[in-house]
């Protein structure tokens, strides 16, 4: 089990349990927080961000994770640095990462359903993908759990890594559908550990927040990140006509240079969404 | 069988060009089967039993809401016709399964999903939610519902999968759990777990089969943090052996298989194919240095080692058996491989992309498909071609 349920917490124990969290996490980039490597001339990198639909609308069937897999296989020799992806079933998550590994990226499974025991999906949740080497990864589970009598438990999964360009620092996450009093909170600790952790590294983070851009609970995204759309006319992300589908990066040292590719799929109820940015 | 084939003419359903797909040695043919009279659905039960295929229920295509369907139909591969079934006494089934039953019938088993009581979420709460079986017999197209198995998670979502045909009854896993119906005694009997951690359990030989390996990648996760709580990765970076094990269910008992002679070196992930009289497990990493896989032949008991799959081939589970070959389509289409031989090849589409399902019936695949447009059910078959 990925914790225990509980309704949203009281703001001194969330803080508490942030800080811990950011405490032990930042013991691991002790010694390397100096090595952020910087390029002579500027550098495109591209972000894949993907909600795979992968139990409601595949069962655990591997068609989006083909989608990932020929996406990813597409933009060779340019291959996305970061890839995070929601509603992931086990079995697409060993699709995706059996094919990824050879191109040099490090997987990340982050289940918000453990033990969901089902044909094709054992672990249902997200996954990110980074190219380079890990240094270290943290799964962060949010304070504010809607009760869900399959025991699903939203988090936030981040991993620190060396790759062969710099430093960088990449989280995927899925806030709670629908219900803004367990999702924006969520949103809160999101954004509380995505910007204190490894402050010199490069950074970017993928995911289905479940909310427009005009959030105010995602002024803290918006405030020190580049969104790989835009904000005041950000467009669908998903075959209901809502935006709900980011990706960010750090304004500091990354900035966009192109308009995000946003394509419809007919495995998924959500679009394929691409960010594309320059440091 | 050849009023089946007759049968298999386009109607329109698939633009395939099947001019010049002939059926020349080692080239793979494509028809449309003609089409199946039921409305836009997804992840239908499809089986075959005799010279008929029945395909029941499944779900509508798109949107968040899950709603099941209780309708079907059953298709007559002596006069090449379809027929449609009354709907089923049950509740519309959750991603019904069906088995064969041994006595001509089919027994479709589900959860009651009346009403999805969670149509935003990421899994669905069907309601009122608990196991439904009903018994098809596919001559008289008439229902007969049956006891469920008392098996219940407290609200959790049951699914069940087929397993196959054992000892004159029909098999199915519910989650993870491995259940009977027995076709005389009419009462439904849990299988005792295997005493190893299975990764699959799965139907091949005419047995169930438990197929289980120590990997590397995604076993890090079973180690769960609490809540707030930082963990690091522990996934080794250094190669170790796959430590493949299988159990047979035999006898009412499941009996240890002693494990293969050596081992492949660091799979992360392997893919397991269960077919025919054999299970297939083969590293399911693609590049170079792939290793080699393993072969499990039921009958025997016995590993062998296994060619090292091409590089398509992954932790693909879309698979059936042709009588000659292990038929496997994945994202680069399908594959075959022969255990006698102990020989991949590829073989071409025909224009066929991958389906949901494939199902060995008449001495073809059938590939079921969902429409991208408007959703429909549509039913190609697929003859590989015999091997040059």
């Amino acid at each position: 089990m990925i914790g225990t349920l509980s309704g949203p917490m009281k703001p001194r124990s969330r803080l508490v349990r942030v800080v811990r969290c950011l405490l032990a996490v930042g013991a691991g980039m002790v010694g390397v927080s100096a090595a952020v490597a910087t390029t002579a001339s500027a550098t495109d990198m591209n972000t894949h961000q993907f909600n795979l639909y992968g139990w409601k609308g595949n069962a655990g069937g591997l068609p989006p994770a083909t989608e990932v897999k020929n996406r990813v296989n597409a933009s060779s020799p340019t291959y996305p640095f970061v890839i995070t992806l929601n509603e992931v079933c086990s079995n697409q998550y060993d699709a995706i990462n059996a094919d990824l590994v050879s191109k040099g990226y490090t997987g990340f499974p982050s289940p918000s359903i453990l033990f969901f025991g089902q044909p094709n999906c054992s672990w249902f949740g997200n996954a990110l993908f980074v190219l380079g080497a890990r240094q270290t990864d943290f799964i962060f589970t949010y304070s504010a759990q809607k009760v869900d009598p399959n025991n699903e438990n939203r988090n936030l999964v981040c991993a620190a890594m060396t790759s062969f360009l710099t430093d960088f620092f990449a989280c995927a996450t899925h806030l709670e559908s629908d219900d803004l009093s367990y999702s924006q909170p969520q949103a809160d600790e999101a954004i509380y550990l995505f910007n204190s952790n490894y402050p010199s590294y490069r950074k970017e983070l993928g995911g289905d927040l479940n909310m427009n851009s005009l959030n105010s609970h995602l002024a803290g995204f918006y405030s020190q990140h580049s969104e790989a759309d835009e904000q005041l006319y950000k467009r669908s992300t998903t075959d209901g006509g809502v935006a709900i589908d980011y990706s960010f990066a750090s304004k500091a040292n990354l900035s966009r240079w192109q308009m995000a590719s946003i394509d419809s799929v007919s495995s998924s109820d959500h679009h394929y969404y691409r960010g594309w940015f320059r440091f | 069988m050849q009023r089946l084939r007759h049968s298999f003419v386009v109607f329109g359903i698939v633009a395939i060009a099947l001019t010049g797909c002939g059926s020349s040695r080692g080239k793979a043919n494509a028809a449309a089967i003609e089409e199946v009279p039921l409305g836009a659905r997804t992840r239908p039960a499809v089986v075959a039993v005799g010279d008929r295929l029945v395909v029941y229920g499944g779900m509508t295509p798109g949107g968040r809401k899950t709603e099941a369907l209780d309708d079907g139909a059953v298709f007559d591969g002596a006069t090449g016709v379809w027929e449609k079934i009354r709907p089923s006494p049950t509740d519309p089934l959750y991603l019904p399964a069906a088995v064969p039953s041994g006595d001509g019938k089919v027994l479709v088993v589900g959860t009651g999903c009346k009403v999805d009581q969670n149509p935003t979420g990421d899994i669905p709460a069907c309601a009122p939610g608990g196991l439904e079986a009903a018994l098809l017999d596919p001559v008289s197209r008439r229902w007969e519902q049956v006891v469920p198995p008392p098996l219940s998670l407290g609200g959790r979502l049951l699914t069940a999968a087929p397993l196959g045909e054992i000892d004159g009854g029909p098999a199915f896993l519910f989650n993870d759990v491995a259940w009977q119906w027995g076709t005389q005694e009419r009462a439904w009997r849990k299988l005792p777990s295997p005493a190893m951690n299975a990764r699959r359990t799965c139907f091949a030989g005419g047995s169930v089969v438990a197929v289980g390996y120590d990997d590397r990648s995604s076993a890090r996760d079973l180690v769960a943090p609490a809540p707030g709580e930082t963990r690091s990765n522990t996934q080794p970076s250094t190669a170790r052996p796959a430590s493949l094990e299988a159990e047979v269910f035999t006898a009412g008992a499941w009996q240890a298989v002693s494990r293969p002679p050596t081992a492949p070196e660091a799979p992360a992930v392997m893919g397991l194919v269960c077919a025919g009289p054999d299970v297939l497990a083969y590293p399911a990493e693609t590049g170079k240095n792939r290793p080699f896989g393993f072969r499990f032949d039921v009958a025997t008991r016995a590993w062998s080692q296994a060619k090292t799959p091409p590089d398509g081939v992954s932790v693909e589970q879309l698979s059936a058996w042709t009588g000659k070959e292990i038929l496997i389509w994945t994202a680069s289409g399908p594959f075959l491989y022969s255990p006698s031989g102990d020989a991949w090849r590829h073989v071409g589409s025909a224009g066929l992309e991958q389906p949901e399902q494939i199902i060995w019936f008449a001495n073809q695949a059938l590939l079921v498909y969902r429409d991208s447009g408007a959703g429909d059910l549509r039913i190609a078959s697929f003859q590989p071609g015999e091997p040059k």
